[in-house]
């Protein structure tokens, strides 16, 4: 399915609310150009009391419920959109990641539906799966760093104009 | 000229498994290509629809 409505609403919530978070996981590698899937959008944030506050608006602003699964994952807030399963984690926490400021350094900005949105850099996204080391994540490691390859190639191509 | 000596089963699944690993590659990289020129809001159709408890669907 199409994630660009749903992304681009997001993202509309973010920038109303001023919450910054960076988009993480497979949906920023897709972002990326990597043929990859996933059944939630993953976002990198910091958790401070201010924005916690926003994220309770933005959950509003999307219809969606808080959620703190039970499971170890450390800082883990989950929005569940009843309706339609929908499903954005906010993550303070992300394997093979120091620092927020790190990540956003390298991070870029995408245009989607209109609305500015950061995306982590597969070199990021890429360090994060390795981290994490579960099944799935290694399963999509070849395919990002693929990616990575072919996105630095066309980044050159355009910059010398062919 | 001298015709190639026959292969045994093993050294033939072998190569069978190298080709096709280097044509999956191939495959994969030209996905890629094809998805890297597309604008970024056009390489979203990613999110996964849970179905029941366990499947989900594209």
């Amino acid at each position: 399915m199409d994630a660009q409505p749903e992304l681009a609403l997001l993202a509309k919530a973010l920038n109303e609310h001023s919450l910054e978070a960076i988009l993480i996981g497979n949906m920023a590698a897709a972002l990326h150009g990597a043929p990859v899937s996933t059944i939630d959008i993953d976002l990198f944030f910091r958790k401070t009391p201010r924005n916690m506050q926003k994220l309770k608006l933005v959950a509003d602003a999307l219809e969606a419920v808080i959620l703190r699964p039970y499971y170890p994952i450390s800082a883990l807030f989950r929005l569940h959109r009843e309706r339609d399963g929908l499903q954005i984690d906010f993550m303070a926490h992300i394997d093979g990641v120091k620092s927020y400021e790190g990540v956003r350094g390298r991070a870029g900005v995408y245009q989607v539906g209109g609305q500015k949105l950061l995306a982590a850099s597969l070199d990021d996204i890429i360090r994060s799966k390795r981290a994490a080391g579960r099944e799935k994540d290694r399963s999509v490691i070849d395919i990002l760093e693929k990616t990575r390859d072919e996105e630095a190639i066309a980044k050159e191509r355009g910059k010398r104009g062919l | 000229m001298k015709k190639p000596l026959p292969k045994n089963g093993e050294s033939v699944a072998f190569d069978k498994s190298a080709a096709l690993k280097r044509e999956s590659d191939r495959a994969l990289i030209e996905l890629i290509r094809f998805r890297l020129l597309l604008p970024p809001e056009k390489r979203l159709n990613c999110l996964r629809r849970k179905i029941g408890l366990r499947a989900t669907c594209l």
